[in-house]
């Protein structure tokens, strides 16, 4: 079955906008579809109307420069974007293929112009571009927040840190507080010793009443330099809080203040226990756990109780994560409701026993405190004496 | 006006310090004569003992406040028991080598203290301590 092609009627129905013109771009024929596109009548266009009226200012110029110069270079001019102004004045944004047909000579005579409109797929790219200027604002926002959050967070290490010096200081205000505490009542009181002795010793003639001064005066300087001393080390200690802390075994430990106090132990008879199974070993700096075993230990020997045979129990646990370490004795027992507030200041004692100077307690507990534990006692009169001591958490990393 | 020398006691643990306040009392004839404690625990136990026998009874008590055993503070905390059974006013003057504002602060707000005594304790000090009194 054949069919003949009407050309003239496919021409003029078919789907995209077809134009004709001269050389000078006057539009000498059009088709249906072109005038439904830019809404004139064929009266209004044909012979009346170029190319170029149909365009802008800015489509004009891109006419003579880019799309003359395509055509009149290669003939043909495919995809080019133009946008047709409309009888009404709005635009249509369309794409043209445009081709050049020669006379025999090969003059220029005529162009075919094809326009398709491409209002959707421009609305399209819109949506698209307004989508992707909103995806960017959004990711923009998204970059903000993170830089907010970025320094919020070191705001907040920042005020961590802040806190951490804080607490420092505070407790650094506190060791001095204490400290001049400590010198206005432990130093003061030997010095003016001292100048009221001198003074006797120089109004005084009688050379043995100078000699018992004199005897006097070197006491004084004993005590305070003994005084010095104690201060001089817990000064120490408050400095050394970077001290190595080396794995230690508690036994080997104990086992050495045993040693230490041997003689202390066989006088005074006392049973002495312990149990490290618990926590066998710690992270921590040798010499301090020497020295909180030691006076602990010589402790409990000095204040036991002559009615009963000493019984002394070292042992370890492991609560909530921090290794403690107990000595508990049966021993004659502190009176905390009395005492408790002094028990680990310098230079206080509570037993009239001519050891005791008041300086262990203070000693151990200045080294547990700089090490972040904590020492706490239970005690009760003639019954017997408890140290807890939190010496330090149980490290994550084993 | 009471025309006698007083009865002094000194609680101080420091012994130095006992033997400076005789030396400066007897070398100036200030007190009739000088008990002598180095604690509070047993500054209390003396005056509970003579409480009845006033003649045994200080007019007078130099009182430390930083002593082992039982300090300044806690002697006048268990003092005011005592206070009723005795039959004379005990003036209690707290002797400390404390420049501690708080310290100070905290004497003054204590019935008991007739006054604060800042260490050392000088003849001039001793002097007008007695002779507010009405000592001689």
């Amino acid at each position: 079955m054949s069919h003949t092609i009407d050309y003239k009627e496919l021409c003029s129905i078919f789907p995209s906008g077809y134009f004709c013109s001269q050389p000078d771009g006057t539009i000498i024929d059009v088709n249906q579809k072109f005038l439904e596109l830019i809404s004139y009548t064929r009266e209004e266009v044909v012979y009346k109307k170029k190319f170029t009226d149909l365009l802008s200012k800015g489509g004009e110029i891109y006419f003579e420069t880019v799309y003359s110069s395509i055509l009149k270079l290669s003939g043909k001019v495919e995809e080019i974007n133009f946008d047709f102004i409309k009888k009404n004045g709005t635009k249509i944004p369309v794409l043209i293929n445009s081709v050049e047909v020669k006379d025999i000579e090969g003059h220029h005579v005529l162009t075919y112009t094809s326009v398709f409109n491409i209002s959707q797929r421009k609305r399209y790219e819109q949506e698209l571009l307004i989508a992707k200027r909103k995806a960017k604002n959004l990711s923009d926002d998204l970059m903000q927040a993170n830089k907010v959050l970025i320094s919020n967070s070191e705001l907040i290490i920042k005020q961590k840190l802040q806190l951490e010096l804080n607490n420092h200081l505070e407790h650094k205000n506190r060791q001095l507080s204490s400290f001049a505490h400590i010198a206005s009542h432990n130093l003061r009181a030997p010095v003016s010793n001292l100048i009221s002795l001198n003074d006797f010793y120089n109004e005084s003639s009688d050379l043995e009443d100078k000699a018992m001064l004199f005897t006097k005066i070197e006491i004084v300087i004993g005590h305070l330099n003994e005084t010095l001393n104690e201060l001089i080390d817990s000064v120490k200690i408050q400095e050394d809080i970077n001290i190595t802390h080396e794995p230690t075994l508690f036994k080997t430990v104990f086992n050495k203040t045993l040693e230490i106090l041997e003689v202390q132990l066989l006088d005074s008879k006392a049973l002495v226990t312990s149990n490290f199974s618990e926590a066998p070993k710690i992270e921590y700096p040798k010499l301090y756990l020497e020295s909180i075993m030691l006076n602990l230990l010589s402790n409990s020997i000095r204040y036991r109780s002559l009615d009963r045979i000493p019984k002394i129990h070292f042992y370890t646990e492991i609560n909530s994560n921090e290794i403690t370490l107990i000595a508990t004795d049966n021993g004659l027992g502190i009176n905390l409701k009395k005492h408790g507030h002094r028990l680990f200041g310098l230079g206080n004692t509570f037993h009239r026993h001519p050891d005791s100077k008041g300086v262990g307690l203070y000693m151990i507990k200045t080294q547990i405190d700089v090490l972040g534990g904590c020492i706490a006692v239970e005690s009760e009169v003639d019954k017997g004496t408890t140290f807890k001591i939190i010496l330090k958490k149980v490290s994550d990393d084993k | 006006m009471i025309s006698k020398r007083p009865l002094i006691a000194i609680i101080d643990d420091d012994d130095i310090q006992h033997y400076l306040l005789t030396r400066i009392i007897d070398g100036h004839n200030l007190a009739e004569s000088i008990l002598t404690f180095l604690d509070g625990e047993k500054a209390l136990q003396f005056l509970a003992d003579n409480s009845s026998t006033n003649e045994n009874i200080p007019d007078i008590i130099f009182l430390d406040n930083n002593m082992p055993i039982m300090d300044g503070w806690q002697f006048l905390e268990e003092y005011p028991s005592l206070e009723c059974k005795i039959k004379k006013k005990v003036h209690i003057f707290m002797a400390s080598s404390s420049v501690n504002p708080e310290d100070i602060e905290r004497a003054r707000n204590i019935n008991q203290i007739s006054g604060y005594i800042e260490k050392p304790i000088t003849l001039d000090k001793l002097k007008g301590v007695i002779d507010d009194l009405g000592f001689f």
